[in-house]
Formats: structure tokens, C-alpha cells, sequence
């Protein structure tokens, strides 16, 4: 069968597009996966008309942080949940980090998640390979390979090195092989044995610390090492202040560095771990307030080019330890989209800022034709209701992780569709009458 | 799983009584002033020839120590057989966890065997809360040390020797000494001090030793420990762990007994009749000099023997406040 | 032993009820060999009438007082009483003659408390109960074996000794 032959009348919706400025009221058809902004002559007879008013139409999202829990981890999330809780917010591509089981530091595993990926019919995986050896942080990784088999870039997240002439050198072959290194700055013996931000919730809780300085030293390490090795650097959540200063300077001096800030840093503060509250246990840490009116304030200014979701769901039983011996991260999918439309009106980041650090900035950041819905392009875009209310719970949660934050709670603003390559890879209506399939194990 | 962030909540039931023991962060000065009156009380059955005070008959309260202490161990234990409870211990680094069971697997075992009290060490920050999440309604959960955060027991009995030497809190400066950063009774003593509303708490040490963000103490931080005992009335040492004297912390256990160990010329800097505390064991040479320890003015000796009845007023006022059973009323009117 | 009389609480006269009572418990105890004995008050009330029986029974000697709150069968409901002071008994029981005394006894609940905790400090040759006021109201296999008033109060209606001194009762409501 072939997928283009789905045509649509997308009617009435605002249209929001930072690649060419767009922002007006207008409707949009798809038409043999292919987006026209004025209505094809002749219509073809089997057109579906969707009534969109009020709602927004942006190009697909682009997510720089997505961790794959295939191979290895299924019972954390397999490939088919975890992209289809992407697409529900309006994701059209992603990026994969290497620590499956086993780890993507070889060209079958590369290979093995593209092709995966591809048989489900979902967004567009770019994996990104490790660094070093089994992310060992000692052997280089076979780049060459990787990116042969289809890696965007390398990185040694979520270990961090312990031996810069290592780095040094790993970076040294990054470049050659032209591939982008995604860098998770953080000092390793400045935050070893750490689990929370050094400030004063911490301090009170007794929680081994992970410093600023861990990260902002990392930074500044990996600035160096960038100018002295030519190699093309992106910034992987950045969570505080000093961090973005170094940034925002190497970035004044010329230096084509970018950096993103996960939607766990942009919301929640050190203040959310009071309680020893393990769902909130992420890494890197949540840090003080000022941290987060920093990386908002990034976020204006463009020194931040994009959030992602660093979506890390776990199982019960990874969740169920004392603060420091739970494993770090946090299933953000469920309810990511609404949580950043608030934040866009509580925090005074315009829409169209928020947007462009989910379409055009990352794209930006890895290389990628900029996502538009200029005419004639193709059909990957994201149609969500901003008024629309409802909430997550177990029965029409989407992720398999049992760590998501946002459950519960009353939301403002849906995802209807979401296409790509003119499919339409989530509809609201597909997702409420599944909503009562079985998701495994549940906390309460 | 995730509950609420208020650090008292969990551990006091609706009426205000204690449910479980995990902090002295949050409960309330009457609180605490009614745990220091019961220890009062409990300091009598020292003197009975049958050492009963039988409040825990019929209960079952389990040690659960994943680190070795075997002092503390003991005063738990003793305190729970002095009221009349049946005691096991659990030893569990030596036990089911090294076998790769997981904590939670543990508890739900030995809730099994119908546990009314579990008695929590462990090595990390925050344990003690994770377990009195998990157990059942009606199960109570006292923390004997998680890692760096809390060691409330401790401080209760600290706060119960400064009581009874001193009196009222409110005149009071208190000097906490030594390493600050990696001490659960410092945490706890201070939220403690400062909730009995102690007129001035001092936290003297090297810059290693000291949290790097102490906003939240409430407290005044010296770095020389002359300037920090002017005039003060209480000192509390803390142990310096063997493990920290000679390492990227600290360069010796001598240079710290020269610059922050208290020595009886150090001593005179404090108020005439200042008290010297330590929860021990002591390092003599270390935190203290030897004739300071054996002093007069040194109350460490009388920091063990409360012990033993802080410990009993605790266990006998959480273990009860989720009985259910009802007794008739009887007209006491005294 | 004692002549058991009911008394309207208008017509008390406590000073007449403690003389009475102590020279019948004092005769008593001649007569059973029982003397000298140890005075034992539960606190406090037991206490400050002990510390009036025994200028006439014991002036010498001093006045033990009993904490019963660890013994008390309604600690759930109550939790220890928090002014009460620990248990001093200021010599050895050990086969003495022990006069035990309250101030009001109901459902006999505190005076078996107080023998609980009474032989943790060692065994009496005997044990002697003196009440001040019984409210005939026993739940227990337990009888004062000496009695200044029987009381009958209404439900609801409690009555509690004041002292130390002038020893006075007071009723949580007036008297009709």
C-alpha cells in the first residue's frame, strides 16, 4: 500500500512556522505527502477535511535528547512505545544516545535501531553512537562505522571522561570523521559521587553534591578542546548559570557552539527533591532557581537553541532506593508538550520562542534542513489544540516508564495530529480509543 | 511513591503524634520538649530493681543495621527490652542484601513476620524515609542514621543533656565542631537546637567539613575554632571518621587536632561553666584532648547514660499512636 | 474491716474522714504486726494524703511516690503523662510492710499499675490499700482494704483531690 495516497485539507488553523516566519490563519493540504499552502487544482476526490480551528500547526519537533531503551532495556520502554509517546507531542525526529544494552558503539547496533525504527512507522531515529568503546571512556569507538551505519554524531553520555588526553584525542577523531560530539559537560570527580545540586536542599537533606562548577569546568574543558581541536560541539543540557556564561562568551568570540536545556530544568528546582523525592532524582541535577531563570533567559537570547526531553523512563523497581542508589532520570513524554505551553505563558517565553527551540534550533544545532511548511515541503508537521483540557493517568499514559511527573494533573493543551512524510503518525482520536490498553507494572 | 515535600508529614500522624522517628527537622518545640519530659521520666527505671517499664509488651521491633554499630545497636536494643518488646536484630551486610535481594524485597519479607517497629540504619541519605514509605499502615519506623542526614535519636538525647546541665535553650550558645559536612548528628542536633530555640548555634571547621551551602542552618559558621568558642556555653564535637583524617579533606589527624581539637587552654576561651559534649566514641588526640575528655566540665559520660531513656521515651511514643485497641476509660484523676 | 456508708457530696467533711481513716488503718496494723510500714503514694494525690497519714503512722520515715504511667493499661489512649515525675521509693521494700495509698479509687485499674511497678523495686512482706475516696465503681478483683469516703457520683461527674496543702476536693461540676 502505498503511504502517500492519504490526502488532507488541514482547515482553519494558525500557522506557526519559524523557518520562514510564518504566522497567519490558513489552511494547509497535504496532498501525496507533500504540503501546498493554497488549494491544489484539481482537488483529489478521496481528500479527508479536518476542522482545525484553534489550533496551531508547527513542522514536526525535533528532539535532542531521546534514550532508546532497545536494545537491552525493554522493560523500561521499548521502541514502539517510547517514539509513539514522541509523536504524541508532536516529535518528527529525534535523537538516540548510545547507552542500550548493548551499547551503540558499533555499527549492527546503529544499524539494528534504524532498522527497527523503520519497520514500526514512526518518527525519524538519528542515533548517536559512543565516543569511546563500550562508553568505557578509555578506546576510541569505531566512528568510521558508525557513521557509515548511519550515526549523527558521537558521545560518551552518560559517562563522563575521567582522562582529558583521552578527550582530547577522541575529539581529534571526531573530527576527522566530521562527526558532531554531543558533550553532557560534567566534571567527573567533581560529581562521582554526587546525586543532587550542591545548594542548600541538598546541603540539609545530606545528599552527596554534584557542584555547578562540575559542569561549568566541563564546559569550559570542552571549549578548549573544541577551539584546539576544530571539532563541531553541541552542548547536551545545560543546567546552570555558569554554564551558559561560558557559552554565551565562546559563542560572542565567534566559536559555533551550541547547547540545549532539558524540560526537567526549565520546571523544576533543588526545591523538588525536598522529601527525598526519587522521581525527581535526574541527571544533571535540578539546580537552584536562579539556574532556571538563567536557562529561560537562554532561551530568549537564542544562547540556548532547543529543550528536549531527556526522556528516561524506568521501571518501578529502578525508582524504588533510597534518593542516591535510584537511577537518575525522569519520563517527561507524557504531558511534555502542555508543561512548555504553560511555562511559555508563566515564564514569558513568547510561543514563538518556545517553537523555535523545538524545530529550527535543534535543527540547527545537528546539521538538519530547517523543518518548515513552506509550500512544496514535505509534510512533517504538528497540529496540537492549546486550549484543549485533559489530564494523564495510567489507563491513557503512553510511555511504558513508571517515573513520569506529570500524571494527574490538569493539562491545557493537546496534540491532535502529528505527520510525517505526509503520514499521520499520531491522531488523538487513535490514542483515546486505545487509551485502555494494558502499560504493565504501576506505582499506585 | 512520591509523597508529599513537607519534611514533618511524613513522620506525625493527623493528631500530631509521631508515626515514625526519621528527623528532627519539623516536629514541633512541644514536641520535642514533651520527648525531653518522657526521657525524665524513663531516667527512673534505672533505679527499679526490675529494670520494666512494659509500654511495648506483646510488640515486635526489628533492628535492621546495614552498617555495623554495635554501640547503637545495643541502646536500641536495651531501650526495647526495658519495654518489654520482643527484639530481633538483623545484621544485614551480612545477610540477604549481599545476596542481591533488594531492599524492598527485604522489608516486605520481614513485614511478613508481622514487625511492629523496624530500627533503621543505613549508609545512605534518606533510607530510613524510603522505609517508612514502603511499610505497611500500623508499622513504625525509627531512624537510627541514614548516611549523612539525620540522626535523630542522637541529637534527642544530646538535647536532653543539655536540658538537664543547662536548663532553658534560649540563653544558650552552642558550638558544633568539626566535620559538619558529613555528620547526621550535626544535621539533626542543629534542627533541633534551633527548634528548642537555643539563642545562638555556632558551626566551627575547615571549609572541607562544612556543607558548601549552609543558607538553610540557620546557623553561624567560624572557621577558627578560637574565635568560634568565645564565650560559648555548650561545645559539641563531632567524630572525625578515621577514613577522613589523613585524605583530600583533611592532611593529618595531627594538624586537625592542632588547628580545631579542643585542648584545655582552648577550653578557657568558652564561658566557666561551658559543658563539652561528644556522641563517641572519642578519638582522644583527634577531637579532644584527654584531660579535657575526663574534665568536670566533660557531660559525655552522662550523653551515654541518656541515652538509654531518650531511646525509651521515643520508642514508647511512636510505637503506640497507630494501636487501634480500645480500653475502657477509668476515672484517673491525678 | 471498714463500715461502708455512702456520703452526699454537700455533707463531706474531709478532715474528720482522714482522722477516722487513720486511726482505724493505724489500729490495724498494731494489730497485724504490721508496723513499722513504709508509706507508698501513687502521684500525686496518693502522695500528698500519704504525707498526712504518715505524721501520725511514720513521722520518721520518709514517703515513697509511685509513677504508674508505664504500667497503665490505656497508655494508647493517654500517653505518658508528661509532668509526672519517675518513681522514688528512698529505701528498700524488700519484705517491709508497705501501706499503699490513693486518693480516689474507681475501676481499680491504677492500684494494679501500681503493684505492677511496686514489685519492680522488690517484694513486700505485705501490701496494705488505703483510698481516700471509693466510687464503688470496681472493674477489678481489687478492694481498699481502708476507706475515709464512699462517693456516688453521677455519669459524667469526676471528682479530684487538691493539695498538698490544705488537702480539698473538686468536682468538674457543682454539686446539687
Amino acid at each position: 500500500m502505498n503511504v502517500m495516497s492519504e490526502h488532507y485539507h488541514l482547515k482553519g488553523a494558525r500557522l506557526l512556522d519559524p523557518s520562514t516566519e510564518q504566522d497567519e490563519t490558513k489552511d494547509l493540504y497535504i496532498i501525496d505527502g507533500i504540503l501546498h499552502q493554497t488549494q491544489p487544482n484539481p482537488l483529489p476526490k478521496n481528500i479527508k477535511t479536518l476542522e482545525v480551528n484553534d489550533c496551531i500547526i508547527c513542522p514536526g519537533f525535533i528532539d535532542l535528547a531521546h534514550h532508546c531503551r532497545e536494545p537491552g532495556y525493554e522493560h523500561k520502554g521499548t521502541l514502539a512505545t517510547e517514539l509513539y509517546a514522541a509523536t504524541a507531542n508532536g516529535f518528527t525526529q529525534a535523537i538516540t544516545f548510545a547507552h542500550t544494552n548493548p551499547i551503540n558503539d558499533s555499527a549492527a547496533i546503529t544499524r539494528l535501531l534504524l532498522e527497527k525504527s523503520q519497520t514500526i512507522d514512526t518518527l525519524k531515529l538519528f542515533p548517536v553512537g559512543a565516543l569511546t568503546k563500550n562508553l568505557a571512556g578509555e578506546q576510541l569507538s569505531e566512528m568510521a562505522s558508525l557513521k557509515t551505519a548511519g550515526c549523527i554524531g558521537v558521545s560518551n553520555d552518560p559517562f563522563p571522561l575521567k582522562d582529558h588526553l583521552t578527550l582530547l584525542r577522541a575529539y581529534e577523531y571526531a573530527y576527522t570523521q566530521n562527526l558532531l560530539v554531543f558533550s553532557r559537560p560534567e566534571d567527573f570527580a567533581l560529581s562521582e559521587t554526587g546525586c543532587a545540586h550542591d545548594g542548600p536542599i541538598a546541603a540539609r537533606l545530606g545528599l552527596p553534591v554534584i557542584p555547578s562548577c562540575s559542569e561549568a569546568l566541563a564546559v569550559a574543558r570542552d571549549l578548549l578542546l573544541m577551539k584546539h581541536t576544530q571539532v563541531s560541539l553541541h552542548f547536551s543540557r545545560i543546567s546552570s548559570h555558569e554554564s551558559l556564561e561560558l557559552i554565551k562568551h565562546a559563542r560572542n568570540q565567534g566559536l559555533a557552539v551550541t547547547c540545549d536545556v532539558s524540560i526537567a530544568n526549565l520546571l523544576f528546582t533543588e526545591h523538588d527533591i525536598e522529601g527525598f523525592n526519587v522521581l525527581y532524582h535526574v541527571r544533571p541535577p535540578l539546580r537552584g532557581e536562579t539556574d532556571r531563570q538563567s536557562l529561560l533567559a537562554g532561551l530568549r537570547d537564542g544562547t540556548i537553541s532547543a529543550i528536549c526531553s531527556d526522556h528516561q523512563p524506568h521501571e518501578r523497581a529502578a525508582k524504588m532506593a533510597p534518593f542516591s542508589n535510584a537511577e537518575p532520570g525522569m519520563a517527561t513524554l507524557d504531558g511534555f508538550l502542555p508543561k512548555l505551553l504553560k511555562l511559555s505563558q508563566q515564564a514569558d517565553l513568547p510561543l514563538n520562542t518556545l517553537i523555535r527551540a523545538l524545530t529550527t534550533g535543534p535543527a540547527h544545532c545537528i546539521n538538519q534542513p530547517l523543518p518548515s511548511l513552506d509550500h512544496g515541503a514535505s509534510a512533517n508537521l504538528t497540529l496540537f489544540k492549546p486550549n484543549h483540557k485533559w489530564s494523564i493517568n495510567h489507563s491513557n499514559q503512553l510511555s511504558h516508564g513508571a517515573n513520569a511527573p506529570f500524571l494527574n494533573q490538569n493539562l491545557l493543551g493537546k496534540t491532535l495530529y502529528t505527520f510525517h512524510q505526509g503520514k499521520m503518525l499520531y491522531s488523538h482520536q487513535h490514542h483515546d480509543s486505545n487509551c485502555q490498553k494494558s502499560n504493565g507494572v504501576r506505582f499506585d | 511513591m512520591y509523597l508529599a515535600a513537607q519534611p514533618g508529614s511524613l513522620q506525625l500522624t493527623q493528631q500530631g503524634q509521631l508515626k515514625h522517628f526519621l528527623t528532627t527537622e519539623g516536629l514541633p518545640k512541644t514536641l520535642l520538649t514533651r520527648i525531653l519530659d518522657h526521657t525524665e521520666s524513663f531516667l527512673g527505671v534505672e533505679n527499679k530493681k526490675v529494670k520494666n517499664a512494659p509500654l511495648l509488651r506483646g510488640k515486635t521491633v526489628m533492628t535492621l543495621f546495614f552498617e555495623d554499630s554495635t554501640r547503637t545497636r545495643t541502646t536500641f536494643e536495651l531501650a526495647a527490652q526495658h519495654l518489654s518488646a520482643n527484639v530481633m536484630n538483623l545484621n544485614v551486610k551480612h545477610s540477604a542484601t549481599s545476596k542481591g535481594e533488594s531492599l524492598l524485597d527485604m522489608l516486605h519479607n520481614l513485614e511478613a513476620m508481622s514487625v511492629d517497629m523496624f530500627i533503621v540504619r543505613h549508609p545512605e541519605s534518606g533510607a530510613a524515609h524510603f522505609v517508612a514509605q514502603q511499610v505497611k499502615a500500623g508499622v513504625s519506623v525509627i531512624n537510627a542514621g541514614d548516611g549523612r542526614h539525620a540522626h535523630p535519636t542522637q541529637a534527642l538525647l544530646d538535647m536532653f543533656t543539655i536540658r538537664k546541665t543547662k536548663g532553658a535553650f534560649e540563653p544558650l550558645t552552642i558550638a558544633i565542631v568539626g566535620d559538619i559536612q558529613h555528620s547526621r548528628v550535626a544535621r539533626s542536633q542543629i534542627h533541633a537546637l534551633n527548634t528548642l530555640g537555643t539563642g545562638e548555634v555556632r558551626v566551627i571547621g575547615p571549609k572541607t567539613l562544612i556543607p558548601h551551602a549552609l543558607s538553610q542552618f540557620n546557623v553561624k559558621l567560624y572557621h577558627n575554632l578560637s574565635r568560634g568558642l568565645k564565650d560559648v556555653d555548650v561545645i559539641i564535637l563531632l567524630r572525625l571518621q578515621k577514613e577522613r583524617m589523613s585524605s583530600d579533606l583533611l592532611p593529618s589527624k595531627h594538624e586537625f587536632y592542632q588547628t580545631y581539637g579542643l585542648t584545655a587552654e582552648k577550653l578557657k576561651l568558652a564561658k566557666p561553666d561551658a559543658i563539652v559534649m561528644h556522641p563517641g566514641p572519642i578519638n582522644r588526640g583527634v577531637e579532644i584532648a584527654s584531660d579535657v575528655a575526663d574534665s568536670d566540665q566533660s557531660v559525655i559520660l552522662q550523653q551515654v547514660r541518656y541515652g538509654l531513656a531518650t531511646r525509651m521515651a521515643i520508642l514508647s511514643m511512636t510505637i503506640n499512636t497507630q494501636d487501634k485497641q480500645l480500653f475502657s476509660e477509668e476515672a484517673r484523676t491525678s | 474491716m471498714t463500715s461502708y456508708h455512702t456520703t452526699k457530696p454537700e455533707h463531706i467533711d474531709l478532715e474528720t474522714a482522714i482522722a477516722d481513716m487513720t486511726k482505724q488503718l493505724s489500729d490495724y496494723l498494731t494489730q497485724r504486726q504490721f508496723k513499722p510500714s513504709l508509706l507508698v503514694g501513687i502521684q500525686t494525690g496518693g502522695v500528698w494524703l500519704a504525707e498526712r497519714l504518715a505524721v501520725t503512722l511514720n513521722p520518721h520515715s520518709p514517703i515513697g511516690s509511685l509513677n504508674i504511667s508505664f504500667y497503665r493499661d490505656d497508655f494508647t489512649q493517654k500517653g505518658l503523662h508528661p509532668t509526672v515525675e519517675p518513681s522514688q521509693l528512698p529505701f528498700s521494700i524488700e519484705n517491709k510492710h508497705v501501706v499503699l495509698v490513693d486518693d480516689v479509687i474507681m475501676s481499680g485499674r491504677t492500684i494494679r499499675a501500681a503493684l505492677n511497678e511496686l514489685f519492680d523495686y522488690g517484694r513486700p512482706s505485705s501490701v496494705t490499700l488505703a483510698v481516700l475516696i471509693d466510687l464503688k465503681a470496681n472493674e477489678l478483683p481489687i478492694k481498699p482494704d481502708f476507706v475515709g469516703l464512699n462517693l456516688n457520683l453521677k455519669p459524667g461527674q469526676r471528682v479530684k483531690l487538691k493539695g498538698p496543702k490544705p488537702l480539698a476536693l473538686e468536682f468538674n461540676e457543682p454539686i446539687i
